[in-house]
């Protein structure tokens, strides 16, 4: 439910800042070019600051407390991939996160859109779905074990479990929210059945799935690390293996490369839903 | 309430549904899911327990033997505190964030970024911090929780209406009033709906506490059972957390309502 508010708050938040909407449009526009450069100066000058320390901290206390310094994590992603550790570990965790996630779309999609369209069904799979979302997946990894082994399954089901009713939700609330006003309308103007749902029910709809995509991607990474820290492999096992050996800076490394993947994932699917979000504007 | 926005939009417009029916439905939902599960379980008993099975072993847990009770109640210390952590840290730095446009642009990127982070990636850094102790499961359940209080707190202040503002300063507020009478009433639904998502969010920390740093009673409850296939004593173990979370949330749900009107 978490990251759903920070959809609709953010968007908005976009949207004020970028979209200049009354008369006076040129004054606006450049307040908001000045607003721009001053955001950008603010960022360079506040990351230089963190930065900077952050690294007098991390030399201070040198090795002991584990506060790599950003320059010790820079060296150390440089050696990952200079000693080729990274490549391995990151395809089997991207193979097996696209794999999870894949598979919780493919069910989420219709699942949801068949809650929104009908009431019934909704109440059915809804009580399921409700009761899947409360329990916290990470209770479930003993059990996951028992049922579907230690092989790619039990990545997958678990990446599939961390994302799939976030997205049912999602989609859900995406069909339920095309006003009945609209369907009614095209039934009225001798819509089939057929055409009521390619036409009305699916644009309208559309920005709700790609909304559920961006939700479930980012789910989806929480689950495949979760799963790879609970049985050793990929990015999991690289984590561990140099906590054991507390080598903070490599542990950084290996932090900033999920980061990566999960902002970046979000920011494709943000940008494909503000393309196709249409005159409704996103999420909201 | 802007927290689930998404998720409840709609919610009326296509449920014109009696209550009657609709509280049917959903027994039959959950009657054909207990009948389901007895029926597979009996057939497969290794793989899974049947629901009366679990349900026994469940209230005998909680209320004969009390170990996991005592499990429960022993990780939400750790889990209380680590969410007082998080509200103390979350909602100042949210009202700092959301007055102060400068921190906004230094922060919003990094809070993002992180709030978009799997927490348990954390966990082997938190324990080359501070060891295996209850320090660091604190932290843990701490920076589960502390991101989305920040930003829903920021969300809150930030989208104060203009017009708001304007009202207020044309009747001759201050700025001191405005901070407290405009931006700190129009922030406060969204503060409060940030604390009970963040109240969910620590549990789920809780958990990933017990199970990734070091297991004590909860984390052991659980492991032992599914390393030695006692599947009823394990599914006891999950439905007892879920309705912890369920009861957590359901408390932060209702202060909420009692401080919003």
């Amino acid at each position: 439910m978490s990251r759903v508010t920070r959809s609709g708050t953010d968007s908005e938040a976009r949207n004020t800042e970028s979209e200049p909407r009354n008369a006076s449009a040129n004054r606006e526009r450049s307040r908001t070019a000045t607003r721009t450069r001053e955001r950008r100066r603010n960022r360079l000058l506040g990351g230089l600051l963190i930065v900077g320390l952050w690294e007098f901290v991390g030399r201070l206390s040198a090795t002991g407390l584990g506060i790599a310094p950003p320059s010790s994590i820079l060296v150390a992603t440089v050696d990952l991939y200079a000693s080729g550790a990274i490549y391995g570990p990151l395809v089997e965790t991207v193979v097996r996160l696209l794999i999870g996630y894949a598979l919780a779309v493919a069910v989420a999609v219709p699942v949801g859109a068949v809650m929104g369209v009908s009431g019934t069904l909704d109440e059915l799979l809804g009580t399921y779905v409700t009761i899947m979302f409360v329990t916290s997946v990470a209770s479930l990894l003993p059990f996951l074990i028992i049922v579907v082994g230690t092989g790619l399954g039990f990545y997958v089901a678990v990446v599939f479990l961390f994302c799939v009713f976030h997205m049912i939700l999602t989609v859900r609330a995406g069909t339920a929210n095309v006003g009945p006003g609209l369907v009614e309308a095209a039934r009225t103007f001798g819509a089939t059945n057929w055409r009521r749902y390619r036409y009305v029910l699916l644009p309208a709809a559309l920005p709700f799935a790609i909304a559920a995509l961006r939700i479930g991607f980012n789910r989806a990474v929480k689950g495949v690390v979760v799963a790879e820290l609970w049985i050793y492999a990929g990015f999991g096992s690289l984590l561990h293996s140099y906590q054991r050996y507390a080598q903070a800076d490599y542990v950084f490394a290996v932090v900033v490369h999920v980061m990566v993947i999960a902002v970046l994932g979000v920011r494709v699917l943000r940008w494909l839903e503000e393309r196709y979000a249409g005159w409704e504007g996103g999420t909201s | 309430m802007s927290g689930n926005r998404v998720l409840d939009a709609g919610s009326d417009s296509a449920r014109s549904m009696l209550p009657a029916r609709r509280w049917g439905l959903r027994l039959l939902a959950v009657v054909a899911l207990l009948a389901g599960w007895q029926a597979v379980a009996t057939r497969s008993t290794i793989l899974l327990a049947p629901p009366t099975e679990v349900f026994e072993v469940l209230l005998a847990k909680v209320f004969v033997d009390r170990t996991l009770l005592r499990a429960i109640v022993d990780a939400l210390r750790q889990a209380a505190l680590g969410y007082a952590l998080a509200v103390a840290v979350g909602v100042p730095v949210g009202f700092l964030v959301g007055f102060w446009t400068p921190a906004r642009d230094v922060l919003d990127p990094i809070v993002d970024a992180l709030y978009a982070t799997p927490m348990v990636a954390l966990a082997p850094l938190i324990i080359i911090w501070f060891g295996l102790t209850v320090v660091a499961k604190v932290f843990l359940v701490f920076v589960f929780a502390v991101f989305v209080i920040i930003i829903n707190t920021e969300a809150g202040v930030t989208e104060t209406p203009e017009g708001l503002i304007e009202a207020a300063r044309t009747f001759g507020a201050n700025d001191r009033q405005v901070y407290s009478k405009v931006h700190f009433r129009h922030a406060l639904p969204y503060v409060l709906t940030g604390l009970r998502l963040g109240a969910g969010r620590a549990i789920r920390g809780m958990v990933a506490a017990e199970l990734f740093l070091y297991a004590d009673q909860l984390g052991q409850y659980l492991i032992d059972s599914g390393a030695t296939f006692r599947i009823a004593r394990l599914l006891a173990g999950i439905v007892a957390l879920s309705a912890v979370g369920v009861l957590a949330v359901g408390a932060a749900e209702r202060l909420e309502r009692r401080l919003v009107r």
